[in-house]
């Protein structure tokens, strides 16, 4: 029991002397419920709640995953056409290195003028923010076949380029590639699914967080960050425990 | 000769795109949101929007470099306090990552109140930036090699002093990594944090285009957020491999 408490607290101390030092701050200073409310109202919020709270937390998640989903086939299925004609991939470089520091907050009001106010762009938001990472990553897994490996295709008469190729050799190759990239998207990609349901104002834990407090509900406002922070952790674990137990099972 | 080669690669791929975005704006393809490039061009050389656009691209960048500052002194200095003194290192690791991942929007109006409108845009992006330092810092911890960690275990050294003789110039590569990567996320915190009630500022200027629909401003904005993160990182990545070569690593 106590072992377990310090294990407990080696792992969280952080997290508690945050939530302490939060509650001590908002009872010590007397601060308005409008301007922060304290933990327990946020965490009391959330249980009343929670119906409501989970249905549009899994609206985001879905929108999210869609959007990640999307944009991982999109990359895979472009970073093969590259693998399978370098112009192409010469040509697509460029723009995916010059795409990759584009500040996405500042294109999500564009993507909002062009496609329209609702879910359907949440989806493209998340989708676009998706591909170039997922294809960066695919097309280098793609091309790092090991030269052993082509020697033996080689070898035993199939050709180094073409479908058989790609199905048998390049595209395995590539797997662990593709983990990595959704490992490191897949938190992301749901922030930024909050961050355009927040600036559109479609459904979903973003727009809870925005109708909250322009009611002054900070307790719900904030109750749905800590759901989407929560989820977001989540996400990487998920991602992180697929892409080890992949490891461990299909590499030595 | 490969410099060559690559750079004609970038003209052909950059040209490629604006022409499509040309043709694509001219024929309406995406309607009123997509303009063709030569009319944002166009707008962009205003001396009116011209004006305006540097004013907030420079409000921006004072706030994403003041941010970017802030946010790796405290990555790097959370790091190295979990290295000096252990206990502290797995407590550290999980409040950063729930840290990481509490939604920028959502701390936007906390703050409003904690730090105020004027300084919001620097501690959001202070933030974005925090933790792309703080796990490449980590991460360079421990790419240290076991036999350098035994060498300072054996001989009794302090942890500090280990920390600054051995482990962090172990991690300075992947230290900069982290840095390489945070530049632009402190672009991009910026310009969220300006969302909230920021006096001016890129992001203030992308809001307002968008709600009132004047296009070319809001491509010209977003434009240079782009051009501001990508200048930022090729600096960086310039630095770094001057830096690298210069240790010889």
């Amino acid at each position: 029991m106590i072992s377990t408490l310090k294990g407990i607290w080696t792992r969280y101390w952080g997290i508690l002397i945050l939530l302490a030092a939060w509650q001590f701050f908002v009872s010590i200073n007397n601060i308005n419920s409008i301007v922060a409310p304290s933990p327990q109202a946020v965490v009391l919020s959330l249980i009343n709640n929670a119906d409501y709270f989970a249905g549009e937390a899994l609206r985001t998640t879905l929108t999210a995953s869609g959007g990640l989903l999307l944009g991982l086939l999109l990359g895979i299925v472009i970073a093969a056409l590259a693998w399978s004609t370098p112009t192409l991939s010469g040509l697509l470089m460029p723009m995916a290195l010059l795409l990759r520091s584009i500040p996405i907050v500042a294109f999500v009001p564009i993507i909002v003028r062009i496609a329209g106010y609702g879910t359907h762009t949440v989806l493209i938001v998340t989708t676009v923010l998706s591909f170039f990472p997922c294809y960066v990553f695919a097309l280098s897994g793609f091309q790092e076949v090991a030269q052993v490996r082509k020697d033996f295709c080689r070898s035993v008469g199939c050709k180094t380029v073409g479908w058989r190729f790609f199905r048998y050799v390049a595209m395995p190759t590539a797997v662990p590639n593709i983990l990595t990239a959704l490992r490191v998207l897949a938190p992301t990609a749901l922030l930024v699914a909050l961050v355009a349901e927040f600036l559109i104002g479609a459904d979903g834990l973003g727009y809870v967080m925005l109708r909250a407090r322009s009611d002054l509900e900070m307790d719900k406002s904030w109750a749905a960050a800590l759901l989407a922070s929560v989820l977001s952790v989540a996400f990487f674990a998920l991602f992180s425990w697929f892409d080890k137990k992949y490891r461990s099972n299909w590499q030595a | 000769m490969t410099v060559a080669a690559d750079l004609l690669k970038w003209l052909v791929g950059i040209s490629t795109l604006m022409v499509f975005w040309e043709i694509a704006g001219r024929q309406a393809w995406l309607g009123g949101g997509l303009p063709p490039l030569s009319g944002v061009f166009a707008y962009a050389i205003e001396p009116r929007s011209t004006e305006l656009l540097l004013r907030s691209a420079g409000i921006t960048a004072t706030n994403a470099s003041y941010g970017f500052v802030i946010g790796s002194l405290i990555g790097t200095l959370i790091a190295c306090s979990g290295q000096i003194w252990r206990p502290l290192k797995q407590g550290l690791d999980t409040l950063s990552t729930f840290v990481n991942a509490i939604p920028l929007i959502a701390l936007g109006p906390l703050m409003i109140v904690t730090v105020g409108e004027q300084f919001t845009p620097m501690a959001t992006a202070a933030l974005a930036v925090f933790f792309a330092v703080f796990v490449a810092t980590l991460g360079g911890f421990e790419r240290v090699p076991n036999v350098h960690r035994d060498v300072t275990r054996a001989y009794g050294t302090a942890h500090w002093r280990a920390l600054l003789l051995v482990q962090f110039p172990n991690a300075l590569p992947s230290l900069i990594d982290g840095l390489k990567l945070g530049v632009s996320t402190a672009v991009l915190g910026a310009i969220l944090g300006e969302w909230f009630g920021a006096p001016a500022g890129l992001g203030v200027l992308i809001v307002s285009s968008m709600q009132n629909f004047q296009i070319n401003l809001l491509w010209s904005a977003a434009i240079i957020g782009t051009v501001m993160s990508a200048a930022a990182y090729f600096l960086l990545a310039l630095l770094q491999a001057r830096l690298l070569r210069r240790l010889g690593l």
